[in-house]
């Protein structure tokens, strides 16, 4: 009688589960939202526990496995990358092996990131200007980390921006962009790649135009074009002028 | 308590277990072999996938007890046949709750073998109290802890940091071994549980002494704040034995729950209860066997941990169950 029973609520389930044209994304997605109510105040308690208790990697990877939990919480993916990459470090390493071990956070982070992007679409504007501020900030706090990225930072934050453009981001991404546009010319006179570095100049001169107060415009696009014509030769240029201007400290070498 | 029912039971929930367990212990090792995180974050990282086959066998040793034993529910076959045979005031529930134990320790120990693979050496953790205030501040520039000759390690600091008068500036910190400056130039300390690692390489220390070189941020070194990681690396699989067999103490509570509740409501709510009753203690954490298995997961010494006294609250709520089960069998069989 009792397989009988099983047989026959066996069999209406595959007859629900054909008529109601399941999928096995579909029953995953059924499966993990039974599962969570049960495994997220363990997964809470454990990620608590381990940062108060544990080492800093322990943490970040117990709320990778919460954030599995909760997959749209993009504001999570961030919070926790940053906190890895950048207080994950331990201080009393010696400079250099914190300095590999900055850069392995950063990697880590940044690839936690650009993972959950797939989880979190609605969002993946704010995860790609989020890493891009991450490698900035990761930089700024242990500068001897930007050789052991394989490519300068600024051109990598630079990457997720164009890509967060790309995908419709709004108007404080174009403008991050135009403002920290020394730092991206002078990584790329660095590497050698004169070229896209004069052409992102003549965009962003062009691009003076969006931005809504005029008086900043006007004075940022003078001061690009200034930049623009040193560096193609014109002798005209008041090279100690722009070496005064705290704002192209990046590009002072190239100014000379 | 007689032996032979003793041994039947535990063979029926070994039994009913088994399987569930090694399906637990499966999707675990995958679930751990797979997630990309866990290598990142050491076996610190594995502890929620350690967890999940003893929990899988302690429900289903406790359920299988509950299923097997007729007196801890309501209206089962041959519950009145039992308790006629029996004189005891538990009617033989306590012998089945034993025999489950049995059988939870006997797939306990595979498991404990299988993960003192995972688990990195352990080595006792010392707390050291400071001798004075601990709180590094305007007063006081230099705590010293009293370590009584420990050979260790490495030192941990895990400091909570307050807010200054003025604005907040880094407390940069030097620590000493006896007076012996432990690093070559001073660590600064910017946030609350910043944890900040200095090696001893193996030495023996009496007095260790934190010392602000600069900076205004108030640090307080609560209960937790130092801790010294001995040399001496202990067994792996006693480490794992141990964690594991703090499974036992839920499983007991769930079960001597059961056997108060179960004489009162039908079948499915009894394994409800004990479900229920296993799923808080763990998951809530009312009974320490998740953090022992984090513990341990750590590379921590669990015997120099206060996992131990920390099972007396539980285990106390389960003998009060136990006690008010026997008094309510007595009225009974009244």
């Amino acid at each position: 009688m009792n397989t009988l029973s099983v047989a026959l609520g066996l069999a209406c389930l595959g007859g629900a589960a054909v008529v109601g044209g399941a999928s096995p994304a579909g029953a995953r997605t059924e499966l993990e939202a039974m599962v969570r109510p049960i495994a997220l105040p363990f997964l809470w308690r454990s990620l608590g526990d381990a940062s108060r208790a544990g080492d800093p990697a322990e943490a970040f990877a117990k709320a990778q496995l919460l954030l599995e939990a909760i997959p749209g919480w993009a504001d999570g993916y961030i919070v926790f990358a940053y906190r890895y990459a950048l207080d994950g470090g331990d201080v009393a390493l010696p400079p250099a092996a914190r300095e590999r071990a900055a850069a392995d956070r950063l990697q880590i982070g940044l690839s936690v990131l650009d993972r959950a992007r797939a989880s979190c679409q609605r969002d993946e504007i704010d995860l790609l200007v989020s890493m891009s501020w991450l490698v900035e900030l990761a930089v700024r706090r242990e500068p001897g980390i930007a050789p052991l990225l394989g490519t300068a930072p600024a051109v990598l934050a630079d990457g997720f921006l164009v890509a967060a453009e790309a995908r419709g981001a709004g108007r404080m991404v174009r403008e991050q962009r135009l403002f920290q546009l020394p730092q991206l010319v002078a990584a790329l006179l660095a590497a050698g790649d004169r070229a896209r570095a004069l052409d992102l100049l003549d965009e962003g001169v062009a691009r003076c135009a969006e931005v809504r107060r005029t008086d900043i415009a006007t004075e940022w696009r003078a001061l690009l074009d200034a930049v623009r014509r040193c560096l193609r030769g014109d002798p005209t240029v008041d090279g100690a002028a722009l070496l005064a201007d705290d704002r192209l400290q990046p590009l002072a070498t190239f100014l000379r | 308590m007689s032996v032979r029912p003793l041994l039947f039971a535990a063979r029926h929930c070994l039994l009913r277990a088994a399987l569930p367990t090694l399906v637990a212990a499966l999707v675990a090792g995958v679930g751990a072999a797979t997630r990309g995180e866990a290598p990142g974050g050491g076996a610190g990282a594995l502890s929620p996938w350690l967890q999940l086959a003893p929990f899988a066998a302690a429900v289903a040793c406790c359920l299988g007890a509950i299923e097997y034993w007729p007196t801890l529910a309501r209206g089962r076959p041959g519950a009145d046949f039992v308790v006629r045979c029996t004189a005891r005031p538990l009617h033989g529930a306590g012998t089945a709750a034993a025999g489950a134990l049995l059988a939870l320790l006997s797939l306990l120990l595979p498991l404990a073998l299988a993960a003192s693979c995972l688990l990195p050496a352990p080595h006792a953790h010392r707390t050291l109290t400071a001798t004075g205030r601990p709180l590094l501040g305007n007063v006081d520039n230099e705590i010293a802890f009293a370590a009584g000759g420990i050979v260790a390690d490495e030192v941990r600091l895990r400091a909570v940091a307050l807010l200054p008068h003025q604005a907040p500036l880094p407390t940069e910190l030097q620590v000493l071994a006896d007076g012996v400056p432990l690093l070559t130039e001073p660590i600064a300390v910017a946030a609350s549980h910043q944890l900040v690692r200095v090696p001893l390489g193996g030495r023996a220390i009496t007095t260790l002494t934190v010392r602000r070189t600069a900076g205004n941020l108030p640090l307080l070194f609560e209960r937790d704040g130092v801790v010294v990681v001995e040399s001496a690396a202990r067994s792996r699989l006693c480490s794992a034995l141990l964690a594991f067999a703090l499974y036992l103490v839920p499983a007991a509570v769930a079960l001597a729950w059961t056997m108060l509740l179960g004489p009162l409501v039908a079948l499915p709510v009894a394994l409800a209860v004990a479900t229920a009753a296993l799923a808080l203690l763990v998951l809530a954490e009312l009974s320490p066997a998740a953090a022992g298995v984090a513990l341990a997961a750590r590379g921590q010494w669990l015997p120099a941990e206060p996992v131990f006294p920390a099972c007396i609250p539980s285990l106390g709520t389960g003998l009060a169950a136990m006690i008010g089960a026997m008094l309510l069998g007595r009225a009974d069989r009244r």
